[in-house]
């Protein structure tokens, strides 16, 4: 369930934006059997999935916590910039991508299947984090 | 190579100040995992750590502390299981000012049972003269659930406050080994 904070800081129209753009990340790739969009701090913004065993909330807060934990990790290095991770096993790989809008950034978190490829996935990621950054509402 | 290493926590609930404490005592630039907070009708702080915090410090007979914050919201307790594993004792944080502090202790008291249970954890109450709550209402909450751990009232951006905290704590759990 969606918080009541996220509307009112991020707005409705930003939130319609982010599940369109989820949609069509998951029309693109069909390994990718879901997507998140999450705050910083861990609340559902926007989601969608293939199959509907995924809780978005769990997801949401998980996300924000590791992609909070790898940029920790880079600032530690001092590798400077935004920041992505991936974690992955035999049965599918999560990719945890930082969207840095000015206004408030937000967490993209692609789900896909063990037949995905990583490359594919990622630069499938970022081109949607690219739209969800780029857009203010 | 410090003579020992001691893994501790700081919990509870969000703006209790886990992430202020470490800061005021590590010896090290502590790690955070701050983001920007969104929830302002639970707190109006800008920033929430949504991680941990890490911070170090080493104590006079050469221990060295490894000090680990948890966030303090609950959506983020898969965290707490995380993070736990290991860790001798808990500085559990509470915010006076807040409505109804005795619960949001209980809330700590049960995710963090064994803890609680073996004496490895000591209480710190921020912003004691704010709020109707006195101390004796968590020690009476803390007997009731036959729990006896120590309350302080704390400001945990004093640095003598949570050294404080931290001995007690040590006292605690060396006391409940000798049993």
């Amino acid at each position: 369930m969606k918080s009541s904070s996220v509307l009112n800081m991020l707005g409705s129209d930003y939130v319609a934006t982010c599940e369109a753009a989820l949609r069509t990340l998951m029309n693109d790739v069909p390994s990718i059997t879901a997507a998140v969009v999450a705050t910083a701090d861990g609340f559902e913004v926007a989601s969608v999935q293939a199959e509907g065993r995924m809780s978005a909330t769990r997801l949401s807060a998980l996300a924000s916590s590791l992609l909070a934990l790898g940029q920790a990790a880079l600032r530690e290095l001092s590798m400077t910039g935004s920041g992505s991770v991936l974690i992955e096993n035999a049965m599918g790989k999560i990719m945890l991508v930082d969207v840095r809008r000015e206004h408030l950034p937000v967490v993209l978190c692609v789900v896909a299947d063990e037949m995905a490829m990583t490359g594919k996935v990622l630069w499938a990621a970022k081109q949607c984090a690219s739209t969800l950054e780029s857009r203010s509402s | 190579m410090p003579a020992q290493e001691l893994k501790l926590l700081f919990a509870g609930p969000m703006g209790a100040g886990k992430t202020t404490a470490i800061r005021t005592i590590s010896d090290i630039a502590p790690v955070s995992t701050e983001a920007a907070n969104i929830d302002k009708a639970q707190h109006g702080k800008a920033e929430t750590t949504v991680g941990l915090d890490y911070g170090e410090t080493l104590l006079e007979g050469g221990e060295r502390l490894r000090l680990y914050g948890l966030p303090g919201q609950t959506r983020f307790e898969f965290m707490w299981k995380i993070v736990m594993k290991g860790a001798l004792g808990m500085i559990l944080l509470l915010d006076n000012s807040r409505d109804d502090p005795v619960a949001q202790m209980e809330i700590y008291l049960d995710a963090f049972e064994e803890l609680a249970r073996s004496s490895s954890m000591v209480i710190g109450v921020g912003r004691s003269a704010e709020g109707s709550t006195r101390i004796h209402d968590y020690t009476q909450k803390l007997q009731a659930r036959g729990l006896c751990l120590p309350v302080f009232a704390v400001d945990v951006r004093k640095r003598d406050d949570v050294l404080l905290l931290l001995e007690a704590l040590l006292q605690q759990i060396e006391a409940y080994e000798t049993i």
